[in-house]
């Protein structure tokens, strides 16, 4: 077997009109200044795909793209970035999965894929260390996405498909590897759009070595060491998976509750991840390699199921007033068989309740009632019906019947299971999130609401953290390692974990940048450096690292304004900044317009939200 | 000048404008019996100060408002207008009063269905069940960012529209203490709105001597008055003589047939989240050229609303239609650096003009052709000249 040291750096170009393909490289400037993943997937686009594309149009492109770390063995590192621009927001969209496809596609020798343009029929891609082959896909178009994935794994040791949701174009459909999915924007509908039922790659093919082994195996090392050290993931998330949020959220007044009309709700143990391990035995399933342990099957209503993420529980369950937990897997494997996004399809739920509660649509929704959910799941997959419209998403429904006061999404995209007027901060950061109501663009909601490091209600810092954290995440999510190995690497150093909490929360409050200053996520560089040694940048030092993310994060803002996105879309849905909750002891709301001018001047945007041009040259983005 | 066979007109609204014309509400309330009104407005005017002057206007009347009713936005939603009528009830008023603009007076409206029909069903009426009598009296007090649609016949809810006699305001009051504009943008648009309003209509085959008037004064005082307002938002005579023209222009289009620039400009603010006053300034020249292009008639009478008598007496009567036109640019041209001038500026991606053009022309009840809009929308996207 071929042995790779550090990257291969091959990227895979396919043009499905032609049907042809051609090899690249992924140069040295980009690899410096866009590591991988995430950041190299948005410059491969902005290099080669025109501003205001239809998403759905042969013309919108779609990169996969691994990090560094995939293949290596680091821990929590089989995870790939997808980018495309979405059909649910029309804007830039990132989706991160770690099913088999990643490692897979990269042990077949190949560090992104860009496919452009559309094939005259059905049809699947094979691909080996040589290229790609066309192949009909008479055969699976239709299937789900465990039958689809079923008949291509005979092909390859790892697989990417779309479901019937998919092919129907709907706005939120997702791409499955594995249990696992690119979930968020609708990248299914734009593989749909192509008429791409699947990939699957061969694997195996080559081996990637790191450059440096024993700075690799040291940094590894501390890695696992800190993993399991840390209370969330060694704990909670390895014991309940991301269900241990349930009663974090429910405690802190941010579960989403009736089309987030409330924060808490007294049942909301029966949906948390505790009740769950214990009611369905639950055990292992989860992306590989992985040291977390977060993903969960069991037995549920006597099948072996998925156990519903905490995003799903949250959108389809409380949010929905279901707290039955059997009816909710139920939901989540249907919506897994379609290529359904759970958080987009659990939000424009939620709004068709309250649309039905209104009389503004006819459907037999009804908060607190499982009655024609499961009907109009697959309505929506099938696009019959009220079903064709929800499949838009809550945005383009409320557009059509009305009820744009309680469509609770940003830029599009549905909002994920934590209300913001809990946590101010991450309401500013749902509101400023490239991709839309993301939750993954800060995760602020951890530090204001779970940890007690940050306080929930203050404006005061919070445009600070929002940039920090996004400039971080951007740069973890090009490296590509898994979000959840933030919570060790930024709590497990001494200087964090020796720290009182109160003292944590007093420097945050008062000297955020200082705070921030604390925070050492040297770790997640070291791992890059150890991988590609000094043949791309001499050190990448945890600045650099930073920075990289910062680059990243402002070509993704620069490319959605020359989608129009402006100060106009950088907000939140008019429930969360007028509504008070009665969870509350004081009813608040988010006070954004405060915080964003302040985000703003902090990012070198002017005041439109527009990048100014001296920032974009500050950060080597060729305008 | 031809009478045309049949026409019909409706302006029910009395119209007080002026100095201190706020005073006036009570007594006008005197004359519509009633004492006790629910005032509807939205929260960023209470926030501004502008209601304590609202408030401050009754100290000397014997009327007592029965509620303020601030939880409006910028969506008027039927959600609202239920609760805004469980206070009415609660309250037992027995009138409205709209201040503000656009959502305010489109919840105020819906409630008065709510409340005078004894209904908590809204939706018949956007069904088709037609209004058969007169609603509660209502009361319009249009204030900053007006443009004119406060004194229609329509009520937009939950984007759906209802149109109907029985929606027009009883009662307008343009007060100067309430008309100045918020900033320069803002009084562009909303005249850039009545402009194509009152051209619409004036140009518009279906034009009557009726509609003629009102859309004519609207363009004269537009002429006069636009580039000072712009210049000088919060100058309060002139923002008055702009509401007038606001207040002409609507009720011009109200008992005009929509015209296809205002249509396309709603279906493209609706797809955008981009206001459509911005749409419109960018939509009406094609227009034009359009009708110029197909050669289609356009009336002389546009010349005379915009240049007055000398120009268009000296303006030899083959060449005042074009003449007319190029006033009418001429004045769009003057909002030159406040409104974007192409739809590449506002980054509109040119694969939703299909879906708008099919939207518009749906609409209009195919009275505009999907083509026709399709081709409008491609010039101004492109910013090619027919």
């Amino acid at each position: 077997m071929q042995e790779v040291i550090g990257t291969n750096n091959k990227i895979l170009e396919i043009d499905l009109t032609t049907k042809k393909f051609q090899i690249t490289e992924v140069n040295k400037k980009d690899r410096n200044l866009y590591l991988g993943g995430k950041g190299l997937g948005l410059k491969l686009l902005y290099d080669r795909m025109e501003p205001g594309v239809d998403p759905l149009g042969p013309e919108n492109m779609i990169a996969f793209t691994m990090g560094v770390l995939m293949g290596t063995g680091a821990p929590c590192s089989g995870r790939f970035e997808a980018v495309t621009k979405s059909p649910l927001t029309g804007i830039m969209c990132s989706a991160s999965c770690g099913g088999p496809f990643g490692m897979a596609f990269k042990t077949s020798g190949w560090d992104a894929m860009v496919i452009k343009g559309k094939c005259s029929a059905p049809t699947y891609l094979y691909i080996d260390s040589k290229g790609v082959q066309f192949r009909p896909a008479k055969g699976i178009w239709g299937k789900d996405t465990q039958a689809a994935q079923a008949a291509l794994q005979k092909e390859g040791a790892g697989a990417l498909v779309i479901g019937p949701a998919g092919e129907k174009l709907v706005s939120y459909a997702n791409i499955a590897s594995g249990h696992r999915f690119l979930g968020r924007g609708g990248m299914g509908a734009v593989l749909g759009s192509k008429n791409i039922k699947g990939i699957v790659a061969k694997g195996g093919e080559v081996k990637i070595v790191p450059a440096n082994k024993k700075k690799f195996a040291k940094s590894n090392k501390k890695f696992f060491k800190y993993i399991n050290q840390n209370s969330i993931t060694s704990g909670s998330y390895r014991s309940f998976g991301t269900n241990a949020n349930v009663n974090l959220s429910n405690a802190a007044g941010i579960l989403p509750v009736r089309n987030f009309t409330g924060g808490s709700h007294g049942e909301a143990h029966k949906i948390s991840g505790e009740t769950m391990a214990e009611r369905f035995h639950t055990k292992y399933d989860t992306c590989k390699p992985c040291a977390i342990l977060c993903g969960h099957k069991g037995t549920v209503d006597g099948k072996d199921r998925h156990i519903p993420e905490y995003e799903t529980i949250g959108l389809m369950g409380s949010n929905l007033e279901i707290f039955d937990p059997v009816v909710i897997a139920g939901w989540n494997e249907l919506c897994s068989k379609y290529g359904m996004d759970t958080i987009s399809i659990g939000g424009t739920l939620a709004w068709a309740m309250e649309a039905t509660e209104k009389g503004l649509i006819k459907t037999n929704l009804k908060f607190g009632s499982t009655a024609g959910v499961a009907e109009m799941i697959r309505d929506i997959a099938g696009r019959k019906g009220i079903g064709d419209d929800l499949a838009e998403g809550s945005k383009a429904a409320s557009k059509k019947y009305g009820g744009e006061d309680f469509a609770i999404h940003v830029k599009g995209m549905e909002m994920a299971a934590y209300d913001p007027r809990g946590c101010i901060g991450h309401g500013l950061s749902y509101a400023v999130a490239n991709r839309g109501a993301c939750h993954l663009s800060t995760s602020l909601f951890t530090l204001e609401a779970y940890f007690a490091m940050a306080s929930p209600n203050a404006k005061r810092g919070k445009h600070t953290m929002v940039k920090f954290f996004e400039n971080v995440y951007a740069a973890m999510n090009s490296m590509h390692i898994c979000h959840f190995t933030a919570f060790p690497v930024f709590l497990e150093p001494p200087l964090i974990k020796l720290s009182p909490t109160p003292m944590l929360w007093a420097l945050t409050q008062n000297l955020t940048p200082l705070a921030l200053a604390l925070m050492d996520v040297s770790l997640w560089p070291e791992l890059w450096h150890a991988v590609l040694g000094k043949t791309y940048i001499p050190y990448l030092s945890m600045l650099k690292f930073i920075k990289a993310g910062e680059r990243i994060h402002m070509l993704e803002r620069y490319m959605n304004t020359r989608e129009g996105i402006s100060k106009k879309d950088d907000t939140l849905p008019r429930r969360l900044l007028t509504e008070g909750r009665k969870c509350d002891q004081k009813e608040q709301t988010v006070p954004l317009e405060k915080m964003l001018g302040k985000y703003y001047r902090a990012r070198g945007y002017d005041s439109n939200g527009i990048p100014k041009k001296r920032t974009l040259k500050h950060l080597n983005i060729e305008i | 000048m031809q009478i045309p066979d049949y026409y019909e007109f409706l302006n029910q609204a009395k119209i007080i404008s002026g100095k201190k014309a706020m005073e006036h509400i009570p007594f006008e309330l005197r004359g519509y019996d009633a004492q006790n009104p629910l005032v509807i407005t939205s929260r960023d005017l209470s926030e501004t100060g502008m209601m304590k002057k609202f408030i401050a206007s009754f100290k000397d009347s014997k009327v007592t408002l029965g509620g303020i009713f601030n939880e409006v936005q910028d969506y008027a939603s039927i959600g609202l207008a239920r609760d805004a009528a469980f206070l009415f009830k609660e309250r037992g008023c027995d009138s409205i009063i709209a201040v503000g603009n656009g959502a305010a007076v489109d919840v105020a409206k819906a409630l008065n269905i709510l409340v005078a029909e004894k209904t908590d069903d809204l939706f018949k009426y956007f069904n088709g069940t037609p209004l058969k009598r007169h609603l509660k009296p209502l009361i319009v007090v249009p204030a900053r960012s007006s443009s004119g649609m406060e004194f229609t016949n329509t009520a937009t809810v939950d984007n759906r529209c209802l149109t109907s006699d029985f929606l027009y305001p009883d009662l307008a009051i343009l007060d100067p203490r309430m008309t100045p504009g918020c900033c320069a943008e803002c009084v562009a648009e909303s005249s850039v709105i009545a402009l194509a309003h009152a051209a619409g209509s004036s140009i518009t085959d279906t034009h009557s001597p009726m509609i003629e008037a009102y859309a004519h004064s609207a363009l004269r005082y537009l002429a006069l008055y636009m580039k000072k307002g712009i210049k000088k938002p919060g100058h309060a005579s002139t923002s008055l003589a702009l509401h007038n023209a606001y207040a002409l222009a609507a009720l011009s289009f109200s008992n005009a047939p929509a015209g296809m620039v205002h249509l396309m400009a709603i279906e493209l603010a609706r797809a955008t989240d981009i206001s459509a006053g911005k749409f419109i300034r960018i939509l009406l020249p094609y227009k034009m050229a359009y009708m110029m292009y197909k050669k289609k008639k356009i009336r002389d009478e546009l010349l005379l609303a915009l240049a007055g008598y000398d120009d268009y007496a000296a303006t030899a009567e083959k060449e005042r239609s074009r003449a007319g036109v190029e006033r009418l640019l001429a004045l769009l041209n003057s909002l030159k650096g406040i409104l974007p001038e192409t739809m590449k500026e506002l980054k509109i991606p040119k694969y939703k003009l299909g879906d708008i053009a099919k939207a518009a022309s749906a609409r209009s009840g195919k009275r505009y052709s999907e083509a026709e809009c399709m081709s409008i929308l491609e010039h101004a996207w492109e910013g090619k000249a027919f």
